[in-house]
C-alpha cells in the first residue's frame, strides 16, 4: 500500500470516528434522562464534553508533572534498564 | 474432616513436589493443582468452619461465607489462567513461588482468626518476593527487597494490632471492626499497605515492571486484592475509605501518562482501579460493597489479560518500553486482539466487564450523594481510558512500526490471554453471571440507554481527545526516562541522607582517632621523658623535700576540712 493510500484510509477511518461522536451527542436531544447527581439537570452533551476536556486537562497537566519529576533513565542506579528474561 | 477440604493445602503439597518434578510431570501437577482446588472448595458449604484452639485462642482455618467463597473462585480462576499462561516456562522456581503465592493467598482469603490470616498474609509477601527475585538481575533483587521491607512491615502492623485486638476483646476472630482505637488503626494501616495506599503505592510500580513477564503476571493477580478483600471484611462503610480510594483513582493517571514502561503504566493503572474498590468499600452500602467486590473480581481478569498481553511482549520482544515498541499488531495480531479486548473492559466499554462493575460503584456513591466524589470517579475513569485504553494498545501494537521482527507467543499464552478476554466479554455480556456471586442480593442492571450512552459519550470523546491532542502535536511522546515519584525518599534521598552520615561520622572518627594518637604520643613522649634515668621521677630525692611535699599534702586536706566541717 502506498503512503498517500494509507493516508486516505487514515481520513475516512477518521471521519467515520468524528460521525460517531456527533451521532452520540446527537442522542443527547432524544428524551433519555442522564445518570446524575440527585437534583441535577445534566446538560446537554455533559459527558461528552466532560471526557473531552478532562483528557486534555489530564494531559496538560501531566506535561507538567513531566517537567518536574522526569529524570534520565538511569537515575535510580540500580534501576538499568532490565526486562528480565 | 472439614480442614482436609480447605483449597490451599494442595498448593503448598504441589510447591514441595514442584521442587523435584520437571518437565510433563510438572506441568501436569500445575494444570491439576488449581482443578482439583477448586473441587474441593466447591465440596465445602457456606456457613462451614473449621476451628481449632491453641493457647487458649479459637483459631478458624477456614471459614466459608459469600465474600470469602467469591474471592476463592476468583483466585482459582486466576490461578488457573496464569498457570496456564506460564506453562512453558522451563524455571521449576518460579513455579513453586507461583504455587505457594496462591496458595498463601487462599489460606488469607478463608482464614477466620486474625492471627491465620497474618500467617497467611506473610506467606504471600514472600512468595511475591519470590516471583520478583525470580528475574534474577540486579534490579530485580534490589526491588525484591524493597517490595519485602514495605509488605513486612504490613505484617507487623497487622500482628500489632491482632494482639492488642485479643487483648481488647479477648477474641482473635476476623470480622468487620471499624475505626474504634489504636488496634483497628494498626490493622487498617495494614490492609491498606496491601492495597497500596499512597505513599505505598510505588510498590507496585517497582516490584511489577521488575518481575519476569510470569512473575508480574501473578502479582498483579493476587496481593492487592486480598488487601481490597481484607478491607471489604473488616471497613467496610469507613468514611476515610473514600477520600483515600478518590485520591487513588485520581493521581497515578497522571504519572501512567509520561510513563515509558509500559507494566509501570499498568502498575499505575492497578492503583488507580484499586481506588474505585477502596471507594466502593468506603462508602459501604450494599450496592457499593458489591461494586467493589465485583470489580475486584474483574480486575483480576481483565488487568490479568493487559499484563499477560504485555507479559508476551516482553517475552517475544525483551522489552516492554514504549520507545522501543510500535507497529507489532501485523506479527501478534492474536496478542493484539486480546490486549484491546483488556483494554476496552479496564475501561469499561458496554458489554466488556469493567461496565458492568464500575458502574455499582457509581451508581452507590451517587446514591449516597457523594457527588464530588462521583465527578473525581468520572474524570478516572476517563483518565483510565486515556492510559490503559489507549496507551497501552497504541504504543505495543500500532503507532510507529518499531520495526521488530518476532512472531505471537507459545500457544499456553495464547490459549490464557484468550480464555481471559472470553471470561471479560461473558461477564460483559451477562453480568448475571458475576452478580450471583456478590456477596449481598442485586437489584441492578448496568444496560439502560441512558448509562450506555452516557459512558459511550464519556469514552468515544476522550479517544477524541487523544487524537486531537496527538494531531496537534500537543500529546506528550514517549520518552526514555524515569519518573520520580513517593519512591524517591527512600531510593534517594534517604540513601543520599545516610551516605552524607556516614562521611560525617567517617570524618568526626577520624578526627578524633588522631586526637588520640597525638594525646597519646604526647603522654608517652612526657611519661618517658620523666622516668628516664635522666629524668627528675628516677633520681633520688632528699627526705627533706619529700617531708616537705607531704607537709603541704596536709596542710591543704586541713584547710580544705575547716571550709567545709
Amino acid at each position: 500500500m502506498t503512503g498517500s493510500n494509507t493516508k486516505k484510509h487514515t481520513l475516512v477511518r477518521l471521519k467515520a470516528y468524528y460521525l460517531l461522536c456527533a451521532s452520540l451527542i446527537l442522542l443527547d436531544f432524544l428524551p433519555i434522562a442522564h445518570i446524575g447527581p440527585k437534583g441535577w439537570d445534566i446538560p446537554w452533551g455533559f459527558f461528552g464534553i466532560f471526557g473531552f476536556v478532562a483528557c486534555i486537562a489530564l494531559v496538560i497537566a501531566a506535561k507538567g508533572l513531566r517537567k518536574l519529576a522526569m529524570r534520565d533513565e538511569r537515575f535510580y542506579s540500580d534501576d538499568i534498564s532490565e526486562d528480565g528474561p | 474432616m472439614l480442614l482436609d477440604h480447605a483449597p490451599y493445602w494442595l498448593f503448598f503439597i504441589a510447591a514441595a513436589l514442584a521442587t523435584a518434578l520437571r518437565g510433563k510431570f510438572l506441568c501436569a501437577l500445575i494444570l491439576i493443582t488449581p482443578l482439583v482446588s477448586a473441587w474441593l472448595m466447591f465440596s465445602l458449604g457456606q456457613g462451614d468452619a473449621a476451628t481449632f484452639s491453641l493457647f487458649g485462642q479459637s483459631l478458624t482455618l477456614i471459614r466459608v461465607d459469600r465474600l470469602s467463597l467469591l474471592f476463592g473462585i476468583l483466585f482459582h480462576i486466576a490461578a488457573l489462567l496464569f498457570v496456564l499462561f506460564s506453562l512453558h516456562l522451563r524455571d521449576p522456581l518460579q513455579h513453586v513461588f507461583a504455587l505457594l503465592h496462591v496458595g498463601s493467598a487462599l489460606g488469607a482469603v478463608f482464614a477466620g482468626d486474625l492471627l491465620t490470616l497474618f500467617i497467611f498474609w506473610e506467606l504471600v509477601a514472600l512468595s511475591s518476593v519470590g516471583l520478583i527475585w525470580a528475574s534474577r538481575t540486579s534490579a530485580a533483587l534490589a526491588a525484591g527487597i524493597r517490595y519485602l521491607f514495605v509488605q513486612v512491615l504490613s505484617g507487623i502492623l497487622l500482628l500489632a494490632g491482632a494482639i492488642l485486638q485479643i487483648q481488647k476483646t479477648g477474641s482473635a476472630s476476623f470480622e468487620m471492626m471499624g475505626l474504634s482505637g489504636i488496634e483497628t488503626w494498626l490493622i487498617f494501616c495494614a490492609f491498606g499497605i496491601k492495597c497500596g495506599f499512597p505513599p505505598f503505592h510505588n510498590q507496585l510500580t517497582d516490584a511489577y515492571p521488575n518481575s519476569t513477564p510470569t512473575g508480574a503476571v501473578y502479582l498483579s493477580g493476587f496481593s492487592t486484592f486480598l488487601g481490597i478483600y481484607a478491607l471489604a471484611r473488616g471497613f467496610p462503610g469507613t468514611e476515610l475509605l473514600i477520600y483515600v480510594g478518590a485520591l487513588m483513582t485520581f493521581f497515578p493517571i497522571f504519572y501512567a501518562v509520561i510513563e515509558n514502561d509500559l507494566r509501570r503504566v499498568l502498575a499505575y493503572s492497578s492503583t488507580n482501579q484499586l481506588g474505585f474498590m477502596v471507594c466502593g468499600i468506603g462508602i459501604g452500602s450494599a450496592l457499593a460493597i458489591n461494586g467493589a467486590v465485583a470489580h475486584a473480581f474483574n480486575n483480576v481478569l481483565f488487568k490479568g489479560l493487559l499484563m499477560m498481553s504485555m507479559g508476551a511482549v516482553l517475552m517475544r520482544t525483551g522489552t516492554a518500553k514504549a520507545t522501543e515498541l510500535g507497529g507489532l499488531y501485523r506479527q501478534m495480531p492474536v496478542t493484539t486482539v486480546f490486549c484491546i479486548v483488556g483494554a476496552a473492559a479496564i475501561s469499561a466499554f458496554p458489554l466488556f466487564s469493567g461496565f458492568v462493575s464500575k458502574a455499582l460503584i457509581m451508581s452507590a456513591a451517587l446514591a449516597e450523594n457523594y457527588v464530588f466524589v462521583w465527578i473525581v470517579l468520572l474524570f478516572a475513569s476517563a483518565g483510565v481510558f486515556h492510559h490503559a485504553g489507549i496507551k497501552i494498545p497504541f504504543f505495543a501494537f500500532f503507532a510507529e512500526d518499531a520495526g521488530i521482527k518476532t512472531r505471537e507467543p507459545p500457544p499456553n499464552m495464547l490459549i490464557a490471554m484468550g480464555l481471559a478476554a472470553a471470561l471479560c466479554i461473558l461477564i460483559g455480556v451477562y453480568p448475571d453471571t458475576l452478580y450471583r456471586l456478590l456477596p449481598f442480593a442485586v437489584d441492578y442492571s448496568p444496560y439502560h440507554w441512558n448509562h450506555v450512552i452516557s459512558q459511550m459519550q464519556l469514552l468515544c470523546f476522550s479517544a477524541l481527545a487523544f487524537i486531537w491532542l496527538r494531531r496537534q502535536g500537543i500529546y506528550p511522546p514517549e520518552l526514555r526516562s524515569v519518573n520520580i515519584d513517593v519512591e524517591w525518599i527512600y531510593r534517594r534521598f534517604m540513601p543520599r541522607i545516610w551516605e552524607r552520615l556516614i562521611v560525617w561520622l567517617s570524618g568526626q572518627w577520624d578526627f578524633a582517632r588522631d586526637a588520640i594518637v597525638t594525646h597519646s604520643e604526647n603522654a608517652a613522649k612526657w611519661l618517658t621523658e620523666r622516668y628516664l634515668p635522666s629524668g627528675p621521677l628516677a633520681q633520688t630525692w632528699q627526705t627533706g623535700t619529700l617531708v616537705l611535699i607531704v607537709t603541704g599534702i596536709l596542710g591543704v586536706i586541713l584547710i580544705f576540712n575547716y571550709i567545709y566541717y
